[in-house]
């Protein structure tokens, strides 16, 4: 505002005696009314409004340039008022509607024209160049100006609709995102509190089961030891069967909630460093009285590249290796097993335990780690068991990041081998036992 | 068999039969013992009878065995006794637990019934504590 003031003031001062209505001052006046207006309508963001005042103003300016030099007999006007309407289809192409521009363009051009022919001039030319003779040209770059602009435009205001798409696009995309991830908080929320109900239910369920089977043991057990008084041989053959098939269907619920206590994500992994060869000769002493119940021999063997430590959970590992003993003893009738342990390359250790039982059929080897599977699947089978004691097996030795694997003939035992990797600050102290 | 007066023992487990197993085996043995099914039952036992073992059922996770142990403990209730706790959960860690929980012992249930007597005598002679 300043500054159109001082404008103002100076153009009086100095055009006091010129205030014609197509004089320099009253076209300056002019000019800074349309920025006046335009600078007013883009402090109230009206674009459009100013957009118009924009070429307004380019009109006039082009055409006063026009009139006055052509008035004062100057050439210089004729020139440079070719680019000042050009600019007016520019300043339209930017801000107006893109159906405004070539309408724009041909104002400019009747505006140049009307310039040309309408408006006496002063007497004035260029050396072998008529002003009338640049009109055609400047006409047809006008119009083909407004066309290039037209279609820029146009080509502007697609790219500009994709990119909004894209924005708007992406901005559902990141909603969808956030839905998303507030859907996956609240699964993960559900699934925790599934888990944690889960985890209650089995705890429970299990001490609901294994207390009455427990107090039946006990009582029996009791009997047994003559604390009720004394039983005839039969009486006490009886409660020897009461005994042995309580201590099944325990040993049944223990594996059938271990199963699921494993499988619910319940069971954590204690790891600690574990002398493997303690495990196994523990776990073997506790099956040898099993084993030669039926006559089997079973023997160990600790290579000297078994590593003194591992990192493990010694509870898991102890009950692998009794699982795999157990399972050798089951399926055994005549001959030996034998577990041997053994460092291995790559930061690995092994146990293999094998026996020279009744094996397994080729396309069983992989069944038999699923639950409740047996080799013998029938009603009438030899072999007791829930089939669960080597889904149990896998399923801990995965917990402690090894596999298992088994190689079998039918009629000649199978071998059952588990592979471990070293960890941590086991690896860190690798030494082997010097035995 | 003479009665064992050296050992003494209060059971705590709130399954009536489990409670009367423990008291056939230790009738067995003639130890004196007292059978009790909850805290409160135990710690009014303790104010007035001084005992050499305190058998207490645990049932993790929802479990008060720990907060017994503590009062038993910080109350100096049974001076001088040994805490044991016993479980039918085993295998996941209960006994670690057990004793973090000041137990001196842990019984795994099902147990052998020759093996309970022999182990409370083993823990009271054991003066250093497990």
């Amino acid at each position: 505002m300043l500054l159109v003031l001082v404008s103002l003031i100076t153009s009086a001062l100095i055009f006091k005696d010129e205030w014609r209505p197509l004089s320099f001052p009253t076209l300056h006046i002019l000019g800074l009314i349309i920025c006046i207006a335009a600078a007013v309508a883009i402090i109230e963001n009206r674009i459009v409004f100013a957009g118009w005042m924009m070429v307004l103003f380019a009109l006039a300016g082009a055409g006063g340039v026009m009139l006055l030099s052509r008035q004062s007999g100057s050439v210089a006007g004729i020139l440079l008022a070719v680019p000042i309407f050009c600019m007016v289809p520019i300043v339209a192409a930017m801000v107006l509607p893109y159906h405004l521009i070539i309408p724009i363009s041909l104002v400019s051009t009747i505006s140049y024209a009307i310039v040309h022919f309408v408006i006496p001039t002063g007497d004035f030319r260029i050396e072998g160049l008529r002003a009338e003779q640049t009109t055609v040209p400047v006409t047809l770059l006008l119009l083909f100006e407004g066309i290039l602009l037209r279609q820029l435009r146009l080509e502007f205001d697609a790219r500009l609709t994709e990119m909004r798409k894209s924005v708007v696009e992406i901005e559902r995309a990141k909603q969808q995102a956030d839905i998303a991830r507030q859907q996956a908080e609240a699964d993960r929320r559900r699934a925790e509190d599934a888990d944690r109900a889960k985890s209650q239910f089995l705890a429970n369920i299990s001490h609901e089961l294994r207390t009455p089977l427990n107090a039946i043991i006990g009582y029996d057990e009791a009997m047994l030891a003559g604390m009720a008084g004394r039983f005839t041989e039969q009486q006490h053959g009886l409660l020897e069967r009461i005994q042995y098939n309580a201590r099944r269907l325990l040993s049944l619920i223990n594996d059938v909630l271990d199963l699921s206590k494993i499988e619910s994500g319940a069971h954590e992994v204690y790891w600690a460093p574990v002398d493997p060869t303690q495990v196994i000769r523990t776990a073997a002493d506790n099956l040898r009285s099993l084993a030669e119940d039926k006559g089997i021999g079973l023997e160990v063997t600790i290579d000297p590249t078994t590593p003194a430590i591992v990192m493990s959970d010694v509870n898991k590992l102890e009950q692998i290796v009794v699982n795999l003993l157990s399972n050798a003893v089951k399926f055994t009738e005549a001959g030996r097993i034998r577990i041997r342990t053994c460092g291995q390359a790559g930061g690995m250790w092994q146990i293999t335990v094998s026996d020279t039982g009744i094996g397994i059929p080729p396309d069983s080897q992989t069944s038999i780690f699923e639950p409740f599977r047996q080799v013998d699947g029938s009603l009438r089978r030899r072999h007791q068991g829930t089939g669960l004691g080597l889904s149990i097996t896998k399923r801990l030795v995965e917990m402690l990041e090894g596999t298992i694997s088994v190689a079998s003939e039918p009629g000649n035992g199978s071998t059952f081998t588990v592979r471990f990797p070293l960890h941590r600050a086991a690896a860190a102290s690798l030494t082997t036992h010097d035995r | 068999m003479p009665q064992d007066r050296s050992l003494s023992v209060l059971v705590v487990d709130s399954d009536p039969f489990m409670g009367e197993i423990f008291g056939l085996i230790l009738a067995h043995y003639d130890v004196p013992h007292h059978i009790v099914q909850d805290a409160e039952a135990a710690l009014a036992y303790l104010r007035h009878h001084p005992v050499a073992v305190v058998i207490v059922d645990c049932s993790p996770p929802e479990d008060d065995s720990g907060a017994l142990a503590r009062q038993i403990r910080d109350g100096n209730l049974a001076p001088g006794a040994k805490l044991v706790a016993t479980s039918i959960f085993e295998w996941d860690g209960t006994q670690p637990e057990a004793l973090q929980w000041d137990f001196d012992g842990f019984i795994p249930k099902p147990f052998d019934i020759n093996d309970i007597v022999p182990y409370l005598r083993g823990l009271v002679q054991d003066t250093t504590g497990v």
